[in-house]
């Protein structure tokens, strides 16, 4: 598999990365929330290492972009934590993409991650990827409905 | 690349050592190909997830190449011309469309197949016809249009490549098995099973190929000038066989496999060139096992005889034993017996007397030495010598009798002719 996909355009699509992060900053800079060049090319760097990680292979915008537009009014991140977080949101969207086997939609997965880590998780990624990401996947693995109330946000 | 036997990939890496298709043409053809595989991604997720597993990505690569390759031989264009000016995701789609057309050619096969299937009972062919009948409802070819989506057991004589894969893959293994199940259709079904139940008693349930034992035959009698619709190859008619190929160079016995081959492929069909190329590979894929079988000095385990029984005109056996006499009754019995003069009078007692596999034993343990033996044997029913056999057959290596009357039996049983022996057989097996 590497060597069928080694030659693919990865430097394209790191390039694509790094534009897409320098257009969120125009974003999220009302938020007071703001990645310099050098954060932006490490996370696009860690872009590829978590996907290596993670056994996937992401084509077009990635998740990215959406990640910071959704979380960037989280109360619970500031321009101190702002690209470990991201960082962190990251590894967790692609892990419990795989863990969750494929069955929640981008959308899906980072709207109900938003809503705890802004609700019963008040900020800590431990707790969200810990216990809530792992309670969504095991109910979804195992067919349950998630809670309408969960994916809202209300059990908070 | 070539482990998977990939016809794009293939081609692509071979126009490349050529020197036909340029190292940037061949770059320019990889970022065609992962543009494309972007969109199959995106419509196999549905627009819900930008990344996929690897192993996802990969099966979607591999049914796009596989797509885009059956197109490229379909279409009887140059290769390297289509790949260094085509529209890859226009292959695709006329790709698809050959494909479909390829699923209507493989359902007619298996109509085919199914008008012409033997009528004999294996479990292996019937559950893969059944297989490949889902594989039609199954076959997702826009996305995974190399799978094959479906469990395929029966064995073919001679297997499908495993280059193939998909669409391809089953219309091949069709046209295979309607080669040989017409060829099988030539022939008695009731001979066949004849044939079978020699071959591989139990062929109703181990995956075997129906084809070959009959084809091995009617190529021996081919090649003996004899009665090929008859199926049976006896001991002398193997005699003949063995000394023919003894004699024979390996050039010369496989020149004569072939002409045999070809004089029964000419009393069976008027025109069929894929069977007649059928028959002449199995005739020539024969000749290891003739020359195994010439090493080991046996030509029974190439071409079999009938077993006079069919298994289906002979009720299922089962062994119920008699009553077991008292061991102080037994003791006086055998008393008895050991005081007789004559070993009529033994076999008259031991007729009378013993019910039961236990007291026969018992009486042949110290009652039947040496010549009587024999005598007794021939006058037993072969169901009550296949149990002995069998019961023999369940003892330990180190068992022995006081008279020595197993080793009398084994060599009795030996000496029976085969017609004696098949029954024997049928019985020990039932």
């Amino acid at each position: 598999m590497e060597s069928r996909f080694s030659l693919m355009p990865v430097d394209m699509q790191k390039l694509q990365t790094v534009a897409e992060l320098r257009e969120c900053n125009e974003l999220t800079m009302k938020y007071g929330l703001f990645l310099s060049e050098q954060q932006i090319q490490d996370i696009a760097e860690r872009r590829f290492a978590a996907l290596k990680d993670t056994g996937r292979i992401e084509f077009g915008q990635g998740i990215l972009k959406k990640l910071v537009a959704i979380f960037c009014d989280s109360p619970y991140i500031m321009q101190e934590n702002y690209e470990d977080t991201i960082l962190e949101l990251q590894d967790s969207f692609y892990y419990f993409k795989n863990e969750s086997m494929d069955r929640i939609s981008d959308d899906e997965l980072i709207a109900f991650m938003k809503h705890r880590f802004d609700g019963t998780c008040q900020g800590s990624l431990e707790y969200l990827s810990g216990t809530s990401l792992e309670e969504l996947c095991r109910d979804t693995r195992y067919g349950y409905e998630v809670d309408d109330a969960d994916m809202q946000g209300d059990s908070f | 690349m070539e482990r998977d036997g990939n016809y794009l990939e293939l081609v692509s890496n071979q126009a490349v050592l050529d020197g036909t298709l340029a190292k940037e043409d061949l770059d320019a053809l990889k970022i065609k190909l992962w543009r494309l595989l972007g969109q199959r991604v995106e419509r196999h997720t549905m627009g819900d997830s930008s990344s996929v597993p690897v192993e996802t990505a990969e099966e979607l690569f591999k049914s796009i190449c596989f797509t885009i390759g059956l197109q490229m031989k379909a279409s009887g264009k140059s290769a390297v011309l289509l790949l260094k000016t085509a529209d890859m995701q226009e292959l695709l789609r006329a790709g698809w469309a050959e494909i479909e057309s390829q699923i209507e050619i493989g359902k007619k096969l298996l109509q085919k197949v199914k008008d012409s299937t033997p009528q004999i009972e294996n479990i292996s062919y019937r559950d893969t016809l059944t297989g490949i009948e889902s594989f039609f409802k199954k076959y997702d070819y826009l996305f995974f249009a190399h799978e094959i989506p479906c469990d395929i057991d029966y064995q073919l004589c001679h297997p499908v490549p495993d280059e193939l894969h998909g669409i391809e893959y089953i219309n091949e293994y069709l046209r295979h098995l309607l080669i040989e199940s017409q060829f099988c259709g030539h022939f008695d079904t009731g001979k066949i099973i004849m044939l079978l139940e020699s071959h591989c008693p139990g062929y109703k349930v181990l995956l075997i190929n129906l084809y070959e034992p009959v084809a091995v035959n009617a190529i021996g009698l081919a090649m003996l000038d004899g009665d090929i619709l008859a199926l049976d190859i006896s001991e002398r008619d193997r005699g003949e066989l063995w000394e023919c190929f003894q004699g024979w160079t390996k050039t010369r016995a496989i020149e004569e496999l072939k002409r045999s081959a070809d004089k029964l492929y000419h009393s069976l069909y008027t025109e069929d060139v894929q069977a007649s190329e059928y028959l002449q590979r199995t005739a020539i894929e024969l000749y290891p096992r003739i020359e195994a079988a010439l090493t080991a000095g046996r030509f029974e385990g190439v071409f079999y005889s009938l077993l006079l029984k069919p298994a289906e005109a002979i009720p299922d056996i089962k062994f119920v034993d008699g009553e077991i006499m008292d061991d102080e009754d037994l003791r006086k019995l055998i008393d008895e017996i050991s005081s007789c003069r004559f070993v009529s009078d033994k076999i008259v007692i031991v007729k009378q007397e013993v019910h039961s596999l236990r007291d026969l034993v018992e009486v042949l343990n110290i009652g039947f030495w040496e010549d009587d033996c024999p005598v007794l044997f021939d006058a037993l029913q072969t169901s009550e010598l296949a149990l002995l056999l069998q019961f023999l057959h369940n003892q330990q290596p180190e068992w022995h009798s006081e008279s020595g009357w197993e080793l009398q039996l084994l060599e009795y049983a030996r000496q029976q002719d085969d017609s004696r022996k098949s029954e024997i057989g049928y019985v020990r097996r039932g």
